[in-house]
């Protein structure tokens, strides 16, 4: 009886917590959307924000900031949902606190095939960068992670976190050889290497919208299969899970989600590395939760330090980007320093 | 610096902020085998490594002699002590004879090359431990109990009195196993070498011990011969299991036989 | 009397001898090919009455104050390069932790650009600031990893994150920076070695070579160090002095040779396995990897400004080249059950 009562009180008390966690996070998306579109380097009234919004035929100034700022924010949505789910998924299929989209070297992946469309090709259109960068973030954490799994204890975080430092310093070379001789590559580029989601507009959205949301639907199909795969490969398997096919599905989409973001933004580091810890760290490990959560946190905070960056960097701006990572690094120093060293050696 | 008696007083050690010894007094039985027996987290590798000053007291102090162990230069603690870990790193590509030459650092000045003496004795021990054979091998080739035996000599060419094994038998076949403490025992009986070692198997402790320690969350609960302390009433007591005492047919020694965990 | 381990290993030390020799050898031939030919070609005879003073038309100039200062910096800093890179590989247990990868450099880095782009600094404040920046960015790594005791695989970690963090920091700066002042930033970042001259150079020749010698004369406690923690601990080694110790030393060489030359990418990296390719893996191969980054670093400058079509810094050369490598060196030891 006792013991069943108590079952009862713990369930409740997760489920309290449950729902505190998602009206703050519905909270500070909301609040964050609302600041995102209202607070800039240009004030704007909020008549203005109103009209923008309810199509008013009005063409102020003011109303053409609000309305350049709404693909913007649409766009943060998104990648934040994508990379904190991305994030989620690399960890999990990983067992590896460290793990981040990031981290296997997916940007500097996009970042030279890229520069190798802008050098050698000479192309200048943007949906061609961004099915470009698209195909090199794929290509390449698909590379890193075949690497880090050849031998000993399959993908360790050790040699996964390596390898994907060893594949970018590679690929960072062959970035400068081919920026190098010619500045207006390197003009051209170098705006492109710093992550921000200010870049967006909707007909690109429009285009990235359709993988984006097949990765979120596929993510949420995977959740149950993830819980088992947490419980460990071999335990997996005697529960009837083909523990392979599973984990290249879920980095795929892992890596599908990370790419259309960075085709878009650039890289935008970090975001998958914290959020995910963060959610964690509250409602602990169950994937049909934790994905939904991370993604709703994970657009809140994109969003905010887009924002932040926008109002420090006035009257330019300070990229998303940087935002992420002056925030994550303090995040993942703290990640190293809790995690025992035994579960991430 | 011989015949000196190491002990342990009053040692309180542990990890962090979890303290595993509680105030454990031990003196260290000279020119014997001596094994620490005891379950899970007794804490008998802890006190193993206490000894060897892997691990800091927090309080209490280890004696070698009069002396405490911080007072003594770790070069002259590396003359007197030896010890296997329970588990060893291998440096990429390194050949058995170069891995046994390690074991003379204690003894070498800063940018000295190998003197004669260096030689004789990693000679010697690599022929005591039956490995002189493999001595241009790489150590990734050998078997594991091969293997066992040059960290072994590695340990020996240190020239110590006394010897720590923690697990040196873990990983190990049933013959690697008796061959590895027929060695030790050699070693102890031909040269008086005081060897403590850790073990997980009480019927192969009884067999070879002179003296066993039975631990316990952190104290020491018993020690003695091993017929005095291989007995229902401490098995029992240490392991939580029942079981019957015979006489191991070879050696004469105490052989536990588990009946069934006690309740 | 020589018994069979101590003939084991003469004969050992005597092949290590040989492959020395033979390494210097084609240093030295790298270095006579570096001084004679390029632009203009100039007879060995010349480039030596030049070095001895005496004056050659058309050929003072170019040997005396660009090909020689240029030769021996290359040497000193792949030099540095390298025996850095062996020491960090070998005292960390990872051939892929070397100082590039685990981020060391990217501090240099960072503040070097932040010299050339913010504070349009010249030449020898950006080198200081370079310096101090990569000893600090060490000294940060080396603190947050420390927390009950040292662990290698959080040094490596927090590395990795450092880098990361400051690899944006430096995308930003650029993205900010004034378009004229851009290249200038990523010459630096690539590592190259225009504009060396012999004033300075002297003086980074002597630090460099004293505290390489530190390293050699440690090299006994860095192979027991090799052997891990507590076995190093039970031979009687001082570990947290000899590895940091050991450590400081490969930083400060990295942090004065990158000041040189900017981080010339791959050299440290490589130098080490490749020294240990060739002379075996079994020994602290100091002096090889030193030699093997001279040759590599001299090799590649020769290659970026004489047989490209565009002049290349040395840095992008030695990276391309050096990138199918690593990339061969991280699936092979991935497959042994290494790392």
């Amino acid at each position: 009886m006792t013991t069943n009562r108590d079952k009862r009180y713990k369930r409740s008390v997760h489920n309290r917590v449950l729902l505190l966690m998602l009206l703050a996070g519905v909270l500070l998306l909301l609040v964050s959307i609302v600041l995102s579109i209202t607070y800039g380097a240009k004030q704007v009234e909020l008549t203005d924000v109103i009209s923008a919004l309810f199509g008013k035929k009005q063409t102020t100034y003011n109303v053409n900031v609000v309305r350049a700022r709404i693909p913007r924010t649409v766009f943060g949505i998104l990648a934040g949902a994508a990379l904190s789910m991305s994030g989620v998924l690399m960890q999990s299929i990983t067992r590896n606190p460290i793990a981040d989209p990031s981290i296997l070297g997916v940007n500097t992946g996009a970042s030279l095939f890229v520069v190798i469309g802008i050098s050698l090709f000479h192309i200048q259109s943007k949906p061609v960068y961004m099915l470009l960068a698209f195909a090199g973030a794929l290509v390449t954490a698909f590379f890193v992670y075949r690497i880090a799994s050849f031998g000993y204890g399959g993908v360790t975080p050790i040699k996964l976190a390596l390898a994907g430092a060893a594949v970018s310093t590679a690929l960072s070379s062959m970035v400068s050889a081919l920026v190098m001789p010619d500045t207006s590559v390197m003009t051209t580029f170098r705006f492109w290497q710093v992550g921000s989601i200010g870049g967006a507009d909707f007909e690109d959205i429009r285009l990235l919208l359709s993988p984006m949301l097949l990765g979120f639907v596929l993510c949420f199909f995977l959740a149950t299969k993830l819980n088992t795969l947490a419980l460990g490969d071999e335990t997996a398997c005697a529960l009837g899970l083909n523990v392979n096919r599973i984990r290249g599905i879920a980095a795929l989409i892992g890596v599908l989600l990370c790419a259309c973001t960075t085709a878009l933004a650039g890289p935008i580091g970090f975001i998958g590395l914290m959020i995910p810890h963060l959610i964690r760290s509250f409602i602990g490990d169950n994937h049909e939760v934790l994905l939904p959560m991370s993604a709703l946190y994970g657009s809140g905070v994109l969003i905010l330090s887009d924002l932040i960056g926008r109002i420090l960097g006035s009257p330019g701006e300070l990229e998303s980007g940087v935002m992420t990572a002056l925030i994550g690094v303090p995040c993942f120093v703290f990640i190293i320093r809790k995690a025992e060293v035994q579960s991430i050696g | 610096m011989n015949n000196k008696v190491l002990k342990a007083e009053k040692v309180v050690a542990g990890y962090r902020d979890k303290e595993i010894l509680h105030g454990v007094n031990v003196t260290v039985p000279r020119g014997k085998i001596s094994v620490i027996l005891g379950s899970n987290g007794s804490g008998k590798s802890t006190l193993l490594k206490t000894f060897c000053r892997l691990l800091q007291p927090s309080s209490g102090s280890i004696k070698l002699g009069e002396q405490s162990l911080s007072h003594i230069p770790t070069r002259q603690i590396a003359q007197n002590i030896g010890l296997l870990p329970q588990s060893t790193t291998v440096p990429e590509g390194i050949k058995v004879s170069e891995l046994v030459s390690r074991g003379r650092f204690p003894y070498r000045k800063l940018m000295a090359p190998l003197n004669a003496k260096d030689y004789e004795v990693v000679e010697e021990v690599m022929k005591f431990m039956g490995i002189l054979e493999l001595s241009d091998a790489r150590i990734n080739q050998l078997s594991g109990g091969q293997r066992q035996r040059v960290f072994i000599a590695l340990a020996l060419a240190q020239q110590t009195d006394i010897l720590f094994l923690d697990e040196p038998t873990t990983y190990l076949d049933i013959s690697y196993q008796v061959e590895i403490l027929e060695l030790l025992k050699k070693l102890n009986e031909e040269r008086g070498t005081t060897i403590v070692m850790v073990l997980h198997d009480i019927n192969l402790s009884s067999r070879y011990a002179d003296h066993i320690f039975a631990m316990k969350n952190g104290n020491l609960m018993y020690q003695g011969a091993p017929e005095k302390i291989i007995t229902q009433e401490v098995i029992r007591e240490i392991y939580g299991l029942e079981s019957f005492i015979i006489e191991d047919p070879v050696s004469h020694s105490p052989f536990v036989i588990p009946k069934a965990a006690a309740v | 009397m020589k018994n069979r381990v101590q003939i084991e290993n003469l004969e050992r030390k005597r092949k290590y001898k040989y492959d020395v020799s033979v390494m210097l050898l084609i240093l030295a031939v790298l270095i006579i090919i570096n001084m004679t030919l390029g632009s203009k070609n100039f007879s060995p005879t010349e480039v030596i009455s030049v070095l001895f003073g005496k004056d050659v038309p058309g050929g003072t100039y170019i040997i005396g104050k660009l090909r020689f200062p240029r030769t021996i910096a290359a040497i000193i800093c792949g030099y540095a390069f390298g025996i850095a890179g062996n020491t960090f590989q070998k005292l960390l247990g990872n051939p892929l932790a070397s100082p590039d990868i685990i981020g060391v450099s990217t501090g240099s880095a960072a503040a070097a650009v932040f010299g050339i782009l913010v504070l349009h600094a010249n030449r020898g404040v950006v080198s200081i600031m370079a310096i101090v920046a990569g000893l600090v960015t060490v000294l940060v790594i080396y603190l947050i990893a420390y927390k009950d005791g040292y662990s290698t695989v959080r040094v490596i970690l927090t590395g990795i994150g450092v880098q990361a963090f400051l690899s944006a920091c430096i995308s930003w700066m650029l993205l900010r920076a004034a378009e004229y002042d851009v290249p200038a930033a990523m010459r630096w970042m690539a590592g190259n070695l225009n504009e060396v001259t012999m004033d300075y150079l002297w003086l980074v020749g002597l630090v460099i070579g004293v505290v390489s010698c530190v390293i050699a004369v440690l090299s006994e406690v860095q192979k027991i160090l090799e052997l891990g923690e507590q076995h190093a601990l039970i031979l009687g080694v001082k570990v947290g002095t000899a590895r940091v110790l050991l450590l400081a030393c490969s930083v400060v060489m990295l942090a004065v040779a990158t000041a040189v030359s900017g981080p010339i990418s791959s050299i440290a990296f490589l130098s080490g396995p490749i020294a240990g390719g060739i002379c075996g893996k079994n020994r602290s191969n100091t002096l090889a990897s030193g030699i093997v980054g001279a040759i590599l670093v001299i090799g590649a400058d020769f290659i970026g400004q004489n047989l490209l079509p565009t002049r290349y810094p040395v840095g992008v050369v030695s990276g391309v080249l050096g990138a199918p490598y690593l990339l061969y060196l991280l699936i092979r030891l991935n497959k042994g059950d290494h790392v």
